[in-house]
């Protein structure tokens, strides 16, 4: 079968910060049926271990200052990419799936490690989720833009983000809707690979 | 050998002395056979061009928004890592990483790892040295990344004595793991510089005898204490025959002027503000004395343009300065009281000949042990031993990149 590598900022059991944690379990459960799903995520300390069938990989992220937002996200960034190459095994991983802006940024570094194309799932962006208000962090939302611009293909989560971004980003969007349309997605990717 | 630099400063993006280092380091590098990169900033957008032999890529940092000064190195990093990887699946992947100061640790590290390439780190000034201390988020965050870089890197180069000392105390560094590779000059480069005839009628009276400073009007570098002893030197000592010319910018300018026009020095100082290296070094030609007066210096690599040029220096007595100097034979060395200085000062203005001396003495020396000719050869032995030592040691990795 083959191996698609999943990045999420959050993974249950370690670390659940909210329902996406929860969402991300459910999407790649679904999807072990018909890929070998590896899944990459920050916790309280490196170890690889088993969801039922899914091998997760686990790097610890504990110990940094987080000044501010961004520094954490580098932070987090800098500790997956000095951990990684000796905890998850080199496979030929049809695509890297990074699940909002944070693994984003880890996840375009493996895409281009491994040469392979990054799927970026977005739930919200910074424009929402700070409300247009003075909480808009112009850092994040330029990050944001940017793995946007580079990820291979976009998989929106949420309709309203969906409006935002196809006219910017045209076929390169897509509505999630269920496995099956992910499922589609990935094989579109795979060409003649299967 | 592919070696592939990490720099946040190149020609013509220069802050201090770290992007001329690594343009003429990579100069002489690819001049001894070495297949060399270098990634750097641009403020211009992303650009591609080959100095002297070296693939210079320049990335765009402002693709991000930053917050401060360390989130704006911190996203730097990030896109230089992007550029990186694509470098290595383009034209193969470095044999060595070497990075230049905490600026680059982090991408430094990260392809370190991503890579499995040893890395090498020349660390030019250290946190704690530049500040006396660390006394905010800020450098602390900076100190971080410096022991970071100082932990990761097979080997860590300083350029003095001092710096060894220092490296050694504030990152608990095992003494083989550091080493000591001074800086240097392209001796041609100022050789060939021919000031005009009417040049120091720009800068100076006919009568007067020019005393130079160059560099950042920062603490550290001390333009204060040259201006205390460049009063007593003019209003104590009555030497009228004498211009004070100040190169350079910084966060202290304001005050060193309002220091200029408390003594009344207004028409004996001159601040020429940033000038390009031709005028710096045609201004160091007809200059009498060059005086550094630091209270931080690792190395110094304007004293050595200085000494190149045929300057007689006054530089302290420690640091990487005096390591540089012999006392009363290329210059002198001096505490930084401002009559000590005053009176060196005065010593070299009553002894024509014994100026003439010390310049002599300055340029051999330069051209004996400061060429960059010498130094890349040394850093290409340093690459070649930590290759030897990382084919014998078992790295275990297991991405094939």
């Amino acid at each position: 079968m083959t191996d698609i590598l999943h990045v999420s900022w959050e993974y249950p059991p370690y670390r659940i910060i909210g329902q996406l944690a929860w969402d991300i379990q459910e999407m790649v459960r679904g999807l072990q049926k018909m890929f070998n799903v590896v899944v990459v995520h920050p916790g309280p300390l490196t170890k690889r271990y088993r969801d039922g069938e899914i091998d997760v990989y686990m790097f610890h992220d504990e110990g940094y200052p987080k000044r501010n937002f961004i520094v954490y996200a580098y932070e987090l960034t800098f500790n997956s990419l000095i951990k990684l190459p000796y905890i998850l095994p080199y496979k030929d991983y049809l695509i890297i799936h990074s699940h909002e802006w944070l693994s984003g940024m880890i996840g375009l570094i493996l895409a281009r490690t491994f040469k392979k194309p990054l799927i970026l799932s977005v739930y919200s962006l910074e424009r929402m989720r700070s409300s247009m208000n003075n909480m808009l962090s112009l850092s994040i939302e330029s990050i944001e833009n940017y793995l946007l611009d580079e990820a291979a293909h976009i998989l929106c989560h949420n309709p309203e983000v969906f409006n935002m971004l196809q006219g910017k980003y045209g076929g390169k969007v897509t509505l999630y809707r269920d496995i099956d349309q992910l499922r589609d997605l990935y094989l579109k990717f795979a060409g003649n690979r299967l | 050998m592919k070696v592939l630099h990490l720099s946040w400063e190149y020609p013509p993006n220069l802050i201090g002395g770290l992007g001329r280092h690594v343009y003429y380091l990579t100069k002489f590098q690819a001049k001894h056979g070495l297949d060399v990169d270098v990634i750097t900033n641009s403020i211009s957008g992303e650009s591609f061009e080959i100095v002297d032999n070296v693939r210079v890529y320049r990335i765009n940092p402002f693709v991000f928004r930053s917050i401060d000064f360390v989130t704006w190195i911190l996203n730097f990093n990030y896109l230089m890592i992007l550029k990186a990887l694509n470098l290595s699946k383009e034209e193969g992947k470095p044999d060595i990483i070497h990075i230049h100061d905490w600026l680059t640790a982090y991408s430094g590290i990260v392809l370190k790892h991503v890579l499995k390439v040893p890395l090498i780190v020349t660390i030019h000034a250290t946190e704690i040295g530049r500040r006396g201390g660390i006394w905010s988020e800020e450098q602390r965050m900076i100190h971080e990344w410096e022991w970071r870089a100082s932990f990761e890197a097979w080997k860590v180069i300083v350029c003095s004595n001092y710096m060894i000392n220092e490296v050694q105390k504030a990152f608990m560094l095992p003494s083989e793991k550091i080493i000591k590779v001074p800086n240097a000059v392209e001796v041609k480069d100022i050789e060939k510089i021919v000031p005009e005839p009417d040049l120091k009628e720009k800068y100076a009276l006919p009568y007067e005898k020019i005393i130079l400073f160059v560099g950042r009007h920062v603490y550290e570098k001390g333009p204060d204490i040259l201006i205390e002893a460049f009063n007593i030197l003019v209003n104590q000592y009555n030497r009228q025959d004498v211009k004070l010319v100040i190169v350079g910018d910084g966060p202290m300018k304001e005050y060193l002027v309002s220091l200029v026009n408390r003594y009344g020095l207004w028409e004996k100082v001159y601040f020429t503000g940033r000038i390009s290296d031709e005028d710096l070094f045609a201004l160091m030609k007809i200059a009498y004395v060059g005086v550094f007066p630091s209270r931080y210096e690792p190395f110094g690599i304007a004293i050595l343009e200085a000494m190149a040029s045929g300057l007689p220096v006054i530089v302290p007595n420690f640091g990487g300065p005096n390591e540089i100097i012999e006392h009363e034979v290329e210059g002198f060395k001096v505490s930084l009281y401002p009559h000590e200085i005053a009176e060196r000062l005065l010593n070299l203005l009553n002894n024509p000949e014994l100026r003439d001396k010390m310049s002599i003495n300055a340029k051999k020396k330069i051209k004996k042990l400061y060429t960059w000719d010498r130094i890349a050869r040394f850093t290409v032995g340093i690459y070649r031993s930590v290759l030897k030592e990382a084919a014998r040691k078992e790295w275990k990795h297991l991405w094939e990149t």
